[in-house]
């Protein structure tokens, strides 16, 4: 075996992907079973395991149809796999979108890699720690990768295809990372690219004509925006030189070191850059003024001016005008891009008196709070849609061609910021999903024939991992009493605005008696016991707004924050409902096989084998962004907590600072007029 | 309401329907009684005419005086009454005996020592006893010394009220409130409401026509809750006639400190009355805001049941609550009650001087009836032929009505020399009054304000412990010390002020630490649950919430 095999090997995929579109992914992935030469043998050859397989387990076919899948015919790790479900998860997800320290990681790794690779498990925590590992030491040279052969093939019981095997994974492991991102993208190009411009068409023909620099074009581009990489070869290019030049030297690096770059490793190498950019933050200042009211009845509304700065941006500097809208807009976007992470939330909606000054303000400072967050986010802020929001000066087309191509339904979102949308485009790829629509979406079965169908055979999603039902609950906990606190503290805000109302009245009256002028020092004493009166009526006044901006603000950015990591939450529940729908598809569409496991070669097992096939291919697909989005829920659920835990602290410590302060004004006011005046 | 009044001669000149339907003015009363005494000029007589031009203001009165033919009449009359003030001052032994001695002869010393509260609600309530040591040398009691006396306060109320009927001089004292916004059954209430009765025991014995009433002796000496007043009172006029009354013009009344004063008194009424509205308003939003706060510190306790911050947070913010609650509680228990008292003062002396007018009233008449007398005997002189029974007659009539004159002058002098001197006190004790009372709600106000302070600062290192970069730390506050004793008001002074040599700093220092103050702070150091702490507010919060359902 040697590179250029390898290096073909993509290119059949992809080859095989147009023609069967892409269903053949996973399927493909176990072709180290069987010989690389036989590539094109390998439908028939899954197929006919396939039906083996299913002979020997009939119940636990899906199961065993996606370990070979994954664990890439390692059995190993398909043991590891079946024991520690969470770890296997967790080290797929972590070499698939590298986010802790990804660079230190590359440094580190051919070292480390060595060190660890004495024992199978060693290994994979090796590869799961470290994702730039297999890249590096094949890329760092000979020594490296006959080591790692080695110590593979001692644990492999020599089996002579480890090279093979080891670099399969990697493209394995690439395409794993594709068929979340990139593939499914590029299958969205499909369906979207109609809807954008003839240009974008023709370039994507182009594409699938030049697939191998496609895929390395798709990798580089992923740089801008890892959920979407949907764009021609052309437009990729473009991007590239419109890009800043920030990840070229970063890129660079990445090639260059490798001794002996080979094609296929430096592709993979330039994979693994991909991802490795979005994690440096760039400098990023947003900024949300001057709100105007603009239109006429019907279509009044309320435009603010997005000003923002950064290297990301085309022209280092932007300023657009967005509605309330727009904002959402970004918010259910990026919640589309980007499964399993919490988006800074925009405010809540809000139908009556929103044009209100002090509203107004209230909503501006929110937003421009949900912008600098996202521009904060070493993820977020590379993502096309929020660059978009940034610079397009079409905004409300193109917003609506990009929720139309990514199927994000941001046009018309729910009230609700926890309610969320699952993109069959980006879950099973453009042309599949353009078929599932087709048919009513994924669980459409269900609800066609709901009548038809027995209550019971109604499939059902129990989360199985209790840490998602535990924090599940715990969440709703803290948002009810989160809720609670933030009415009590309306409400004490608004007795404390009566109160402060009455005391004015109060030192009106007071001054009343006092111009009676019964006598000098009479009138003086009242005089100066209303003025009292009403420095303290400013000063709770002034604590009022303090609190409502601290304490408030606070409370009400915790609960929307709330809402958005419920999304998160609700995704994973939304993409285990439709793996149980997509399982149970496939397990009649096997059974059925099975039925007709004897006649292999007549039409209709051939229709339904393809069926099969589509449906395993989905299943496969939304089991592992189900697995992954669970994981992305732990990391994201774990910083979302101690960052919000922080901040309510702040925000404690803060408002407890002003009552202290405002207490302290009050006692002097009272000490100056007990002085003064008594 | 005409309807009511017998019929009077000269009443109903007064009784226009053109004058201004108020008592208090002269001023705004002289355009329409200018109008008003053209046209009655045809049907009444001359002399009623002249009488309704002295009741009208002096300018009015002098202009009319030029074109009347009957001036000197009026003049007369006019002149007897401008002497009034003259002759009261060199006459004032004469006229005021009681306030003739100097030295005070006759002194009356009481101590108020007690209060209970017994008997059903309502009576411990609205009917507590005073009880009270008294040492005097008036002649009309019984001996010199008496103790324990006690007296409910109904029987105190029986006695103000002969007394005000009674002593028309004087600006009767009235009693202050028999209960306090602290609610009933505590200290405070008890303390206060004794110092108030001490206070008017105090105004009473400074009274000499009070003291001599002999009235006062028959209360003291009277048995527990069995006086009632021995002789009988009438008021000039009560009720409907009374009512009817105050809707005439008052009288011309020359006595300008006097004429000013009633209106003055009258406004201190009514904005006293609004004013205890809006300070009612204020506390009352206030404890709803108590009760938002109190709510919301729960929520905050509750936000986590694991996090001892957040409880501990909470907790703080309903114990600031609850100081809040007692603030409302003094503000009224403090201003509230002292406005009452005033309230109830200016009530009463706005009727003594309506009193004052019924009688310049009564003396106008009296002169006109009177000089008709005159009239009718100098007739009966410049006729030979009459019936001698019928100059008896007329004589006898014209002695009496010059002797009602007489008593009456006599009666309004004592009256308007008493008085502006008692309306000197009265407006040195309304200040005073006003000046504690302000006093008194400030220095509490403080002492609530610096405890919520120390409250709020006491949390205040916990949050600070429990992230060490948080909040204000990222401004560069490192200097907020962690240590938990860490306050901002010492016994130096305040830590935000530069003065620290303040003239009343020890009496703010030793208001700052009230033994209230210890069991609170002590109570919350000791263990992190408040609740004890809770519990010593509430029965002050329950006696606060009592006073307030009565309100």
């Amino acid at each position: 075996m040697d590179y250029e095999e390898n290096l073909e090997a993509p290119v059949w995929d992809e080859l095989n992907n147009e023609e069967d579109s892409t269903q053949n992914a996973i399927p493909n992935s176990s072709e180290p079973v069987g010989q690389s030469p036989a590539h094109g043998e390998g439908g028939t050859n899954l197929s006919e395991a396939s039906t083996s397989l299913g002979d020997g387990t009939d119940l636990h076919t899906a199961p065993k149809w996606k370990d070979p899948g994954l664990s890439i015919a390692d059995n190993l790790l398909v043991e590891e796999q079946e024991d520690n479900h969470d770890s296997k998860a967790n080290a797929l997800i972590n070499s698939l979108a590298p986010e802790k320290d990804p660079i230190a990681d590359l440094k580190n790794d051919a070292t480390q890699f060595l060190a660890m690779k004495g024992s199978g498990d060693a290994l994979f925590s090796g590869n799961a720690n470290s994702p730039l590992g297999f890249d590096d030491t094949i890329s760092n040279g000979d020594t490296s990768m006959s080591a790692n052969s080695k110590s593979i093939s001692g644990r492999r019981s020599g089996k002579p295809r480890i090279l093979f095997d080891s670099t399969k994974s990697q493209r394995n492991s690439r395409r794993n990372h594709s068929l979340k991102t990139t593939k499914t993208v590029t299958s969205n190009n499909a369906s979207k690219s109609p809807f954008i411009d003839p240009l974008k068409k023709a370039e994507k023909e182009n594409e699938f004509v030049e697939e191998p620099l496609d895929n390395e074009n798709m990798n580089e581009k992923k740089e801008g925006d890892e959920g979407d990489t949907a764009a021609s070869a052309k437009k990729s290019i473009l991007e590239q030189v419109d890009k800043p030049l920030y990840n070229l030297p970063q890129r660079a690096a990445n090639t260059t070191s490798p001794a002996k770059a080979e094609g296929n490793s430096k592709k993979v190498g330039d994979t693994k850059a991909g991802p490795n950019v979005p994690s440096i933050k760039q400098d990023f200042n947003v900024e949300v003024k001057d709100p105007v009211k603009v239109g006429e009845l019907t279509s009044i509304h309320v435009e603010y001016t997005v000003i923002s700065e950064s290297p990301l941006l085309d022209l280092q500097y932007s300023q657009v005008s967005r509605r309330y809208r727009d904002f959402r807009w970004l918010y259910r976007q990026l919640q589309n891009n980007h499964w399993g992470k919490v988006i800074p939330p925009p405010p809540e909606k809000q139908s009556v008196g929103s044009f209100k000054q002090d509203f107004i303000e209230n909503r501006r400072f929110q937003m421009e709070n949900m912008l600098t967050k996202i521009s904060q986010d070493p993820i977020l802020q590379k993502d096309e849609d929020f660059l978009l929001f940034l610079t397009s000066e079409n905004f409300s087309s193109d917003s609506k061609s990009r929720a139309y191509a990514t199927g994000s339904g941001a046009i018309n979102d729910s009230n609700d910021l926890s309610e969320i949308r699952i993109s069959e485009i980006k879950l099973l790829g453009a042309e599949d999903a353009a078929d599932v629509l087709k048919n009513g979406g994924i669980d459409a079965d269900l609800h066609k024939g709901f009548m038809s169908i027995s209550f019971t055979s109604l499939p059902k999603y129990n989360e199985t991992d209790e840490f998602f039902t535990e924090k599940k609950k715990k969440m709703d906990e803290l948002e009810d009493s989160l809720k609670k606190l933030g009415k009590s503290l309306e409400m004490v805000d608004t007795s404390r605005n009566s109160l402060a109302a009455s005391t004015d009245e109060f030192s009106g009256m007071v001054e009343t008696l006092a111009s009676l002028s019964v006598n000098e020092p009479n009138s003086e004493l009242l005089n100066n016991f209303a003025s009292a009166h009403r420095s303290i009526k400013s000063s709770l006044e002034r604590s009022s707004l303090q609190e409502t901006l601290t304490m408030g603000v606070m409370l009400d950015d915790y609960i929307r924050s709330l809402a958005s990591v419920k999304a998160i939450f609700s995704q994973r529940a939304k993409l285990g409902y439709l793996l149980v729908v997509i399982e149970n598809d496939m397990n009649k569409k096997h059974s059925q096989l099975e039925k007709m496991g004897q006649n292999i070669h007549s039409e209709k097992f051939k229709e339904t084998k393809k069926e099969f096939l589509t449906f395993e291919r989905r299943y496969n697909l939304t089991k592992m962004k189900w697995q992954e989005i669970g994981e992305r829920i732990r990391d994201e659920f774990q910083n979302f907590s101690i960052d919000k835990i922080r901040e309510f602290r702040n925000g404690m410590e803060i408002s407890l600072e002003a009552a202290i302060e405002s207490q302290k004004e009050c006692i002097e006011l009272w000490e100056t007029f007990y002085q003064t005046s008594l | 309401m005409a309807s009511a009044v017998p019929y009077d001669p000269y009443d109903d000149l007064d009784n226009n329907p053109f004058a201004e339907p108020q008592e208090d003015h002269e001023p705004i009363a002289t355009t329409t009684d200018g109008s008003s005494s053209t046209k009655e000029e045809q049907a009444s007589t001359e002399e009623a005419t002249v009488s309704d031009q002295a009741t009208g203001a002096v300018n009015s009165a002098q202009e009319e005086l030029g074109g009347e033919e009957s001036s000197t009449l009026s003049k007369s009359a006019t002149k007897q009454d401008g002497d009034n003030p003259l002759m009261a001052q060199p006459l004032q032994r004469d006229i005021l005996p009681e306030r003739s001695d100097e030295k005070k002869k006759y002194t009356l010393l009481v101590k108020v020592s007690g209060l209970e509260r017994f008997g059903s609600t309502t009576g411990k309530k609205e009917n507590p006893t005073i009880v009270f040591d008294c040492s005097t040398n008036l002649p009309s009691f019984r001996k010199q010394q008496y103790k324990n006396v006690k007296k409910s306060y109904e029987e105190f109320h029986q006695l103000f009220k002969y007394l005000n009927a009674a002593i028309q001089e004087s600006f009767v004292p009235t009693l202050p409130p028999a209960y306090t916004s602290f609610g009933i059954n505590n200290e405070e209430d008890k303390t206060k409401v004794s110092r108030n009765f001490q206070l008017w025991f105090n105004r009473v014995s400074q009274d000499p026509l009070i003291l001599r009433n002999e009235e006062v002796a028959f209360f003291i000496e009277s048995d527990f809750s069995t006086y009632t007043p021995i002789n009988k009172s009438k008021s000039l006029a009560s009720g409907l006639r009374r009512k009817t009354l105050k809707q005439l013009a008052p009288p011309y009344d020359e006595t300008t400190e006097l004429a000013e004063f009633r209106p003055l008194v009258k406004s201190i009424y009514v904005v006293s009355q609004n004013l205890q509205e809006k300070l009612l308003k204020v506390s009352k939003n206030r404890k709803i805001m108590v009760q938002e706060e109190n709510a919301f510190g729960q929520d905050f306790g509750n936000l986590d049941e694991h996090n001892k911050l957040y409880k501990r947070y909470g907790k703080i913010l309903t114990a600031v609550g609850d100081i809040d609650s007692i603030i409302a509680t003094m503000d009224m228990a403090t201003f509230y009650d002292g406005l009452e008292w005033v309230i109830r003062d200016s009530y009463v002396v706005k009727e003594a001087l309506t009193n004052r007018h019924f009688i310049m009233r009564n003396l106008n008449q009296a002169q006109q009836n009177s000089k008709a007398k005159q009239e009718q005997a100098r007739r009966f002189r410049s006729r030979r032929d009459i019936n001698p029974m019928k100059i008896d007659e007329a004589l006898r009539q014209l002695k009496t009505a010059t002797k009602d004159e007489q008593v009456l002058t006599l009666k309004l002098q004592r009256i308007t020399s008493n008085m502006l001197i008692e309306r000197k006190q009265w407006l040195a004790w309304y200040e005073e009054w006003i000046r504690n009372s302000i006093k008194e709600f400030t220095l509490r106000k403080i002492e609530y304000e610096r405890k919520k302070l120390t409250l709020l600062e006491r949390v205040r290192s916990d949050i600070r412990k429990a992230d060490e970069n948080g909040g204000l730390s990222r401004l560069g506050r490192h200097a907020v010390s962690t240590n938990n004793t860490d306050t901002s008001q010492t016994v130096k002074g305040d830590s935000w002020t530069g003065e620290n040599n303040r003239k009343s700093q020890i009496p703010i220092n030793k208001i700052a630490h009230t033994e209230f103050d210890d069991e609170l702070f002590t109570e919350d150091d000791g263990c992190a649950s408040q609740e004890s702490d809770t519990t010593s507010l509430n029965a002050r919060h329950a006696a606060s919430l009592l006073g307030m359902s009565t309100k």
